[in-house]
């Protein structure tokens, strides 16, 4: 059939040693749809594509839909670039955009909470919690990857871009299963095979997206394409140890590693640094080796090894069965870097060996254009700032978009932006106010300032930046914001963690101003005045308290007689026992002496 | 409403009113008592409480803690380069620090301050060094600090304290462990080179790792391998201190390791003993400690108050003990992974308390009633002043405008005075400066004397009385709104300045002692005499000028406002005291017309007396 034909499966792993013992596993996984006819869930035609994507992309109108679930610091200092230039990694947590399809924003934006809540379930996150709040229409950060306007029948349908990000998600296993589950290996063959939630999420930083584009094909049909990643960086010396022993005992002592330089005997020793010379295979970084190839591609499922020194580096591949080993040939591909092996046999299991004489030894780090990090200042319970420094180590200057989005809470005071430039060369320190400052300097590092202010409870503020980063200098841009309080209910479970803020992206642009590089800051973590959660229980009580009281001494008032102390007196003379025997007596002799009044 | 109808019935059958006006001083001294007895009740039995982990989270000393065996060797080889350094200058020591954490993966950072008021041959610029372990698969949001000064709060070379927090970097980088961030911080000292970094952190550093939850400050001046006990000091600035659960763990993982843990400087004859009087040491110094932070010597954790950041020093002590430095380095090891363990901030038990023992305590409630009752008795004091005197409700009432006057007069002048010395603290000579403020202590308490032989100021009585009142409700309002956010200090000025309820306005009819009286009680609650009684009580401080300059200091340094509270509080009520105690009253006169005259009387008649 010719449908079938169309939809094509590939996948590849990609190693790539970095300085201090790590490395870094990029598993690629490309999918494409059979030929859809959009607008009808009913008789499309799934086979590698999951049916249970692609009825729901049609549903809510989507073209596009980024997914991206990271968790960890990326270490820019030792490992450099980010894989793929950032473009596959997102923030701390969760971050999903989309492109959609509408008449009007509010049709998209349905469709958008559609989309989340059935993205939701499929990848067990709580994306179901993405709503007004959250929600934010990015201008520029995000460019569209579609290359064929899809909207051309019909006029009436515009394309709008929604983004969320949900950073409080921590991201662990259960968000690995669906991920396999999205695969049509479901995990059990080729280098998929190798991703076990226990592993992955052991890694120092690791990284899972999806991209799935709506694309026009040149014969004129609309095929779906879907690219997943899962990028992980495992540092091997905590490996190897962890995989001899899970708990980190000391090491004994006579496997101690000292500084022959300094004062060593068996009291002292000055440790050296971490040894360079290490023997890994996949088995070491995964816990199994790869359960054979697929026939499923058109091509091999293959591993690849970065390009670095021979004299140095040994990487071996070993085809296995039951006893049975075999080295495999090395081959060179044009479309992937470095030494691959094509895993052919799918009864075969396949390991790759790594034995390395000096780990440092490593092609030369590729620059970073940009280094970004944001941290809150201040300490007081009602406002705080924002302060965020761009550095630039490059001798040309880099333009870039800043995206930030803050939650409705944060009330930011944008009049309070400064600018602060160092020149890292000659020192010299300019700061700027961004209102009363001269333009020209300034203007010359800010391009232009997209502001969308907050909604209390239904938007978040959303700023995008446009900047100019001068050569070999440090930008600093500090703004002020309130805290606003919460109602009593807003509050999270775990309201005493405090309150996570997005990472913001930061999109470098090359002369051209196509986007070459993207990175993201940090989580921050902010504390709004939480409530002691006990205390309304206090507060119903005491008042409850004093309302009675109140109430008591009112309608005590309202409903008693009002006398005079000398009337008072009497009719409690009068009420006494002593007064009360009396007039029984007086009584009693009126009864005695027969007489009446 | 029938309870206060019977008991104002009661009142009046029994003439009940005119009797209290008559007892009100004795009635306030009473008060006073009670107010200083309540805390003495507080470490009697059945009146404190035993300590517990309030936040479940925390699950001290629940995790085996393997920094011991080969650690020690690589503490030992740590210790046998720091040592070296102690010759270095610090720029030159961080240098070596830097390589040796860089080399574990650490990114390290140097941190340039300026001094405020420098007296350091070295030049008024320092430099602080501190190192981040950005925690494996962490979210980079929360950080836990561990700082080590080059100098003990003693002044010491802090050997151990150094090698420990590096060695402890090291054994910290190969745990997979944390979901907080790890900072190493080895300051220049344990004062504003600590703060100024802490402040820095929150405003200007560019390599920063989230907000702080905890902060441990180690200290161990020996390069020895065995110690004795460990010291832990809470105290933050600004009656701050760490939350319960914090000092807790502290306690808890100390003893679970074996250490005595001693608190308030305890000696370690005494950490074995739990009596009354132990435990009403440690109450009483911990009080006193909390009341002078900021003035005394610094403790290393106070540097860290004031961001929601829970802090405690932990200094080992002796050298010829029983437990091995490791042991040291466990409890620090075991409070990280407890602070470690948190989800949420620090938020389940107190934050206001007073130690009684490392696992006795009393809470806010317990201990808040005795200054307010102090409180409430100068306010008795201030009735008596008011009412019982010769004077009718509306003669009285005729001065208020004049005293309100001079009222302000008296705390605005303070308060130039204070704020005048606060922004020249650059350009004081210290010593000339603690001469002058004893000396006119000192002349102003013999005010009431030399008034009445010598210069014979007088005043109308009603404005005095008024004057009296209005400066006992003064220090009424002091005490108890500084008690609900500093406990400690509210209580220290209230039990100093109680000698001012025995000063009263000088009358003709008086006994001779009066002026005698009135000079000793103003001496004894002078602010600058507390300054004496600092210096000989404490013998911390190497002069009573250092007392002096710490006060006016602390707020640039370290934020500490005690200099305000005795600017604004202390000083002029105690002034509004000299001028209450040493005006002589004018006598008695029907006509206000006739005030020429009683001036005269007054002074002759006072002269016959003496004679």
């Amino acid at each position: 059939m010719a449908l079938v034909e169309c939809s094509t499966y590939d996948e590849y792993l990609e190693l790539k040693p970095l300085l201090r013992n790590n490395i870094l596993s990029s598993f690629n996984f490309k999918l494409t749809s059979n030929g859809i006819i959009s607008n009808r869930t009913d008789i499309n035609h799934y086979d590698i594509f999951p049916s249970s994507l692609g009825p729901l992309l049609e549903t809510t109108n989507t073209q596009e839909l980024h997914l991206r679930f990271t968790q960890g610091f990326w270490d820019h200092e030792i490992w450099g670039r980010l894989p793929f230039d950032g473009f596959k990694s997102g923030g701390t947590g969760v971050e999903v955009w989309a492109n959609m399809n509408g008449d009007t924003k509010d049709e998209v934006y349905q469709n958008w909470i559609i989309l989340a809540n059935s993205l939701s379930a499929f990848f067990c996150a709580s994306l179901n919690f993405i709503d007004s709040s959250t929600t934010t229409f990015p201008r520029s950060c995000f460019s569209s990857n579609s290359t064929i306007d899809i909207n051309n029948n019909n006029n009436n349908n515009t394309s709008y871009l929604l983004r969320s990000a949900l950073p409080r998600e921590p991201v662990c296993t259960e968000n690995l299963t669906p991920f396999l589950k999205l695969l049509p290996t479901r995990g059990k063959a080729g280098i998929s095979s190798l991703l076990d939630g226990h592993k992955v999420f052991d890694a120092e930083w690791n990284s899972m997206s999806i991209d799935i584009i709506k694309r026009m094909k040149e014969d004129q049909t609309l095929i779906y394409e879907m690219d997943i990643k899962i990028n992980l960086v495992v540092n091997i010396p905590k490996k190897l140890s962890k995989n001899i022993n899970q708990i980190p005992k000391p090491i004994p002592g006579e496997e101690l590693r000292c500084d022959p330089t300094k004062k060593s005997d068996i009291y002292h020793c000055f440790p050296l640094d971490e040894p360079v010379n290490y023997e890994w295979d996949l088995e070491t970084l995964f816990g199994k080796d790869i359960n054979g190839g697929i026939y499923i591609s058109e091509r091999q499922s293959r591993v690849c090894m970065a390009n670095v020194d021979e004299n140095y580096w040994k990487i071996s591949g070993i085809k296995k069965k039951n006893d049975d080993l075999t080295f495999l040939e090395p081959k060179v591909l044009t479309d992937s870097y470095g030494t691959c092996f094509e895993l052919e046999d799918a009864a075969y299991n396949y390991d790759i060996k790594f034995e390395t004489s000096d780990s440092t030894k490593l092609p030369p780090m590729e620059p970073i254009p940009i280094t970004v990090s944001r941290s809150l200042t201040g300490y007081s319970q009602d406002s705080g700032g924002f302060r965020t420094i761009f550095q630039n180590p490059s001798s040309t200057e880099t333009e870039l978009i800043y995206f930030e989005t803050m939650p409705w809470y944060m009330r930011v005071y944008l009049h309070t932006m400064e600018l602060t430039i160092v020149n890292n060369i000659n020192k010299t320190k300019n700061v700027y106010h961004i209102i009363n400052s001269e333009f020209d300097e300034k203007n010359k590092v800010i391009k232009n300032v997209y502001y969308k202010p907050e909604k209390d409870r239904s938007k978040p503020s959303h700023l995008e930046l446009t900047l100019m980063i001068p050569a070999d200098s440090t930008v600093t841009i500090t703004y002020q914001f309130d805290k606003s309080l919460l109602l009593y209910a807003e509050y999270p479970p775990d309201a005493n963690h405090g309150f996570d803020i997005d990472p913001a992206v930061v999109t470098v642009l090359d002369e051209s101003r196509k986007e070459v590089y993207q990175l993201r800051t940090t989580s921050l973590l902010l504390t709004l005045p939480t409530p002691d959660f006990s205390m309304p229980y206090n507060v119903i009580i005491l008042t409850s308290t004093i309302m009675t009281l109140i109430f008591g001494a009112l309608f005590n008032m309202l409903i008693k007689r009002v006398l005079s102390v000398e009337e008072y007196d009497e009719i409690v003379g009068q009420s006494s026992i002593i007064s009360k025997l009396k007039t029984r007596i007086q009584l009693f002799k009126k009864k005695l002496t027969g007489k009446t009044d | 409403m029938a309870l206060i109808e019977k008991i104002r019935r009661a009142f009046e059958r029994y003439d009940l009113v005119p009797k209290l006006k008559k007892s009100l001083s004795s009635i306030s001294i009473l008060l006073t008592i009670v107010g200083i007895v309540w805390i003495l009740v507080l470490p009697i039995k059945g009146q404190f409480r035993n300590t517990y982990i309030s936040e479940n989270a925390l699950m001290p000393s629940q995790a085996y803690s393997f920094f011991r065996e080969s650690e020690w060797n690589i503490l030992r080889g740590y210790r046998s380069e720091v040592v070296k350094l102690e010759s270095l200058p610090i720029t030159a020591r961080n240098d070596v620090l830097e390589i040796w954490l860089k080399s574990l993966g650490y990114k390290t950072s140097k941190h340039q301050y300026h001094e405020l008021h420098s007296n350091k041959s070295s030049g008024d610029t320092g430099e602080n060094f501190y190192a981040i372990m950005h925690a494996p698969r962490g979210d980079d949001t929360e950080a836990m600090v561990l700082a080590a000064p080059w100098v003990t709060s003693d002044g010491e070379f802090n050997t151990g304290g150094i090698s420990l927090a590096v060695s402890m970097a090291n054994y910290f980088s190969r745990l997979s462990i944390w979901s907080k961030n790890i900072i190493i911080l080895i300051p220049e000292d344990n004062k504003y080179a600590l703060r100024s970094w802490v402040e820095a952190y929150h405003n200007s550093l560019d390599k920063t790792a989230g907000s702080i939850e905890s902060a441990i400050v180690m200290e161990y001046p020996s390069d020895g391998d065995h110690l004795e006990y460990i010291e832990v000091e809470y105290e933050g600035l600004n009656g701050q201190l760490p939350n319960l659960d914090f000092v807790n763990c502290a306690v808890f993982i100390g003893e679970h390791e074996g250490f005595k843990i001693s608190l308030q400087n305890t000696p370690v004859s005494k950490l074995t003993s739990n009596t009354y009087f132990d435990r009403l040491a440690i109450l009483l110094k911990g009080i006193k400690n909390l009341a002078i932070s900021g003035v005394r010597k610094s403790n290393g954790c106070e540097s860290f108050s004031g961001w929601n950041i829970q802090s405690i020093t932990i200094r080992a002590k002796g050298v010829n003990g029983s437990h091995d430095i490791t042991k040291y380095g466990r409890v620090v090891e075991a409070l990280f992974r407890s602070v470690n363990n948190l989800l949420e901030k620090f938020h389940q038990s107190f934050f206001f308390y007073l130690m009684l023992q490392p696992r006795n305590f009393v809470s806010i409630g317990t201990y808040l009633p005795s200054v307010g009752i102090i409180a409430v008795g100068f306010a008795f004091m201030s009735l008596n002043s008011f009412f019982n005197n010769s004077f009718t409700y509306s003669q009285m009432i005729g001065g208020l405008e004049k005293m309100c006057i001079t009222f302000l007069v008296v705390i605005i002048s303070s308060i130039i005075f204070g704020i005048s010395l606060l922004v020249s603290t650059n350009h004081i000579n210290y010593n000339l400066l603690t001469q002058f403020l004893i000396s006119s202590c000192v002349l102003m308490s013999l005010m009431p004397i030399i008034n009445l032989q010598t210069i014979k100021i007088t005043a109308k009585p009603t404005f005095l009385y008024l004057f009296q009142s209005a400066s006992y409700l003064y220090i009424t309002m002091l005490a108890a709104s500084l008690s609900v956010v500093h406990f400690a200090l509210a209580f220290s000025i209230a039990v100093l300045c109680l000698p001012l309820l025995f000063v009263k306005v000088q009358q003709t009819t008086m006994i001779k002692l009066q002026p005698f009286i009135n000079s000793i009680a103003l001496l004894l609650s002078c602010p600058w005499f507390s300054i004496v009684l600092l210096y000989y009580s404490l013998k911390d401080f190497d002069s009573m000028s250092s007392i002096t300059r710490n006060l006016l200091t602390s707020w640039s340094e370290l934020q500490s406002w005690t200099w305000f509270v005795i600017i604004f509080g202390w000083l002029p009520a105690w002034l509004c005291f000299v001028i209450t105690g040493s005006i002589l009253p004018l006598p008695q006169v029907e006509h206000a017309e006739r005030k020429k005259l009683p001036v005269i009387t007054s002074s002759s008649s006072i002269k016959k007396k003496e004679k």
